[in-house]
């Protein structure tokens, strides 16, 4: 038989393995990257931390913007899996350290590998997260 | 799957096969997972005679362990060991390569890692694999043979078989959680559509609605939000633990996530844990005002049909509740979805209702117009023509006096007919509302509408008073708009005190030159009839403008206007 372990009703319950986060930017990417994080986070049976950094200096209606937007690509990428538990975070700042804080303890981070900011971010992470990296490059989209 | 005693190579005592057979029983005999689970690590101790009995249970990846059940440890160090990381070092070993591990110092092991901090120090150490439906589950652990033996052949016999003897009892009592709860489900969908479709109030059927979903889900909060015309979302039923619960009742889900949600059609379950920062959760507010710790689990399902979403169901858990929400997830929607077809056959249900009612009313005034008003006109021509020939003063009188009384007859008739063909569930206010918008039009501007007082309930305002009301505005607007010139016209219907005012006012061009009196006449007629009065105010010409009130009694069981007394 080849239905997994969560099919059969074994509780998917967040290892202690901590969660899985997904760096998402505003930047057109985002649900590939969300995707690839729905993936890991079924494999793990982890919880799935969507964590939008949204750039300083933004005004409220641009912010509001980009939240609903990235939150629309997290909601796509969920798409057909049903119970895996998630939360939505929203963090203003530096993308980069924002991001190796908050993955201290987690289970893996997944970051788009674009041109320009997407790849430094992901450059940065590979290299300084405590956790294992997958990057998402833009071929995924 | 089957107890391999057979295959028990050594020879022993029969106090041994006791022992496990007394172990398998144990095992089997209880049909809570949580329970099943503290049981095997016991009787497993007391089996082979280990001091510490743990057993790990595998995460969905296999590569470690997401729960932890142990035996012999003191309540402190239990604690200890449930703050660590699961399955490292020797623990490890098994979860890679499952298979029965005997060791006389587990210290020794070229995996072992050493004991974290509060973690007592064990010795001698016995694992076995415990597998369920041909999966590994997890593994059970011994350490520390009493007596500072080490265990045995004979013990890792006896520990497998029981692993097999626990495969089962932990597989009987994942089906009957299952069936349990398949069960529960499906009587809430029962009963469900049954209140939906059947309930005369759907207030009613609704909260009946979150009730199932909530004990079916063993969840602490249950709330439906249903869109409205405007996409606007609006909780319009809620149970839960709380009493708080019931509050949020008409709040409406304004953040715009909550409609992206609802579009995708695709259920959510949020996580969040004691100590993360709420700010940016989209449940924590709802679990707040309802009375739950912002922490914990929540999810929120769409209520789909077709390729739309009527609204969202929102069921939420405590934090420690993860394989509950787990489970719940698929019937949750489908749950979810089933309710939001039956609220559609329901709605459409109560559509046809009202069409057949329409349609009788309007088959009986036809046949009112048709039949009974035509032969009374007749019988009023009759009448008056055998008045002109009729000699006697007395009876000629009497004669003029039927044919008005038939006259007054067909008057009330038209007004029963024309009451039959109005809806009867729209509140008097909204009417009014309607009334003066449609003057729109002919006015070039839309009147201002005030409402105070009770106009909706029918002791005050009753069907026939209703409808001078709607008669009265009409006509005084329809003077306005035919005569007056007027930029503005303010209509204002206050109910106070048992008396019900219509004022309507205008900046036209006044009374005086226009000689506008047949449709006063009528508004006049009206308040006679009820024993009220009309007034119109209109100053110098210079000044211009218009105002009539006409006030009349609030009804108290009163009968159509021209009471016959």
């Amino acid at each position: 038989m080849s239905t997994t372990r969560a099919q059969q009703g074994v509780p998917y319950t967040p290892g202690r393995s901590g969660d899985v986060v997904a760096g998402l930017l505003n930047d057109g990417r985002a649900e590939s990257v969300a995707k690839a994080a729905v993936t890991e986070a079924v494999r793990r049976g982890a919880r799935l931390r969507f964590v939008q950094i949204v750039e300083e200096g933004l005004s409220p209606d641009e912010r509001a913007e980009a939240d609903q937007a990235t939150f629309r690509a997290a909601v796509h990428a969920l798409r057909g899996l049903r119970g895996i538990p998630c939360r939505f975070e929203v963090v203003t700042g530096d993308p980069t350290p924002t991001l190796l804080e908050l993955t201290r303890g987690a289970a893996a981070l997944i970051v788009g590998t674009d041109e320009g900011t997407a790849r430094t971010i992901a450059r940065r992470c590979v290299a300084h997260a405590e956790c294992p990296v997958v990057t998402v490059p833009i071929s995924a989209a | 799957m089957q107890l391999n005693l057979t295959g028990l190579s050594m020879p022993r005592s029969s106090h041994a096969v006791t022992t496990l057979l007394n172990a398998v029983l144990a095992v089997g005999s209880g049909l809570d997972l949580s329970e099943v689970l503290t049981r095997i690590v016991r009787s497993a101790c007391d089996l082979v005679g280990a001091r510490y009995g743990a057993l790990g249970v595998l995460r969905p990846d296999g590569e470690g362990l997401m729960e932890f059940v142990t035996s012999g440890l003191t309540p402190e160090e239990a604690g200890q060991v449930a703050s660590q990381p699961f399955g490292h070092g020797v623990l490890g070993t098994l979860i890679r390569d499952p298979r029965p591990l005997r060791l006389s110092a587990v210290g020794e092991h070229p995996d072992a890692v050493g004991f974290p901090p509060g973690h007592p120090v064990m010795t001698t150490f016995l694992g076995a694999p415990i597998h369920v439906r041909g999966e590994v589950f997890g593994n059970i652990y011994l350490a520390d043979k009493v007596g500072g033996l080490e265990f045995t052949g004979e013990d890792e016999e006896l520990i497998v078989a029981l692993a097999a003897a626990a495969g089962m009892a932990i597989d009987n009592a994942r089906m009957f959680h299952m069936a349990r709860s398949g069960r529960q489900w499906s009587d809430a969908l029962r009963e469900m559509t049954q209140a939906l479709l059947y309930g005369r109030d759907q207030r009613v059927a609704l909260s009946m609605l979150v009730q199932r979903a909530q004990l079916a889900a063993e969840a602490e909060l249950a709330a439906v939000a249903l869109a409205g015309e405007d996409g606007q979302l609006i909780i319009e039923a809620s149970t839960g633990t709380d009493p708080r619960s019931r509050l949020i009742v008409g709040t409406p889900l304004a953040e715009p996530h909550w409609v992206t949600i609802l579009d995708s059609g695709e259920p959510l379950l949020l996580l969040s844990r004691e100590g993360e920062a709420v700010a940016d959760s989209l449940a924590a507010q709802l679990r707040e005002a309802s009375g739950l710790p912002p922490h914990g689990q929540t999810a929120i399902v769409p209520m789909s049909v077709g390729t739309g979403s009527l609204g969202l169901l929102v069921v939420a858990w405590g934090e420690g509740e993860s394989h509950t929400a787990y489970d719940a997830a698929e019937p949750l929607k489908q749950y979810a979805d089933l309710a939001a077809v039956t609220l559609t056959a329901a709605s459409a249900q109560r559509d046809r209702a009202r069409m057949v009612v329409l349609e009788d009313r309007e088959r009986i005034a036809r046949d009112m117009h048709d039949v009974v008003i035509q032969r009374l006109f007749a019988t009023g021509l009759g009448l008056q023509s055998a008045s002109r020939v009729a000699a006697h003063p007395y009876v000629q009188k009497r004669l003029s006096e039927a044919v008005d009384e038939l006259d007054l007859a067909i008057k009330d008739i038209r007004r029963m007919i024309f009451a039959l063909h109005q809806p009867e569930s729209q509140p008097l206010s909204e009417e009014l509302h309607d009334l003066v918008v449609s003057f729109a039009e002919p006015l070039g501007f839309t009147p201002r509408l005030t409402v105070v007082g009770p106009l909706d309930d029918p002791e005050t305002v009753d069907e026939w008073l209703r409808l001078d009301l709607l008669a009265v505005i009409r006509e005084a607007l329809s003077n306005v708009a035919r005569h007056a010139q007027a930029g503005e016209v303010d209509v204002a219907v206050v109910v106070q005190a048992d008396l019900v005012q219509v004022t309507v006012e205008d900046d036209g061009v006044g009374m005086i030159e226009t000689g506008r009196r047949s449709g006063l006449a009528n508004l006049s007629e009206r308040a006679a009839g009820r024993r009220g009065s009309l007034v119109v105010l209109s100053p110098m010409a210079v000044l211009g403008g218009t105002r009539v009130i006409w006030e009349v009694p609030a009804s108290v069981g009163a009968g159509p206007t021209g009471d016959p007394l």
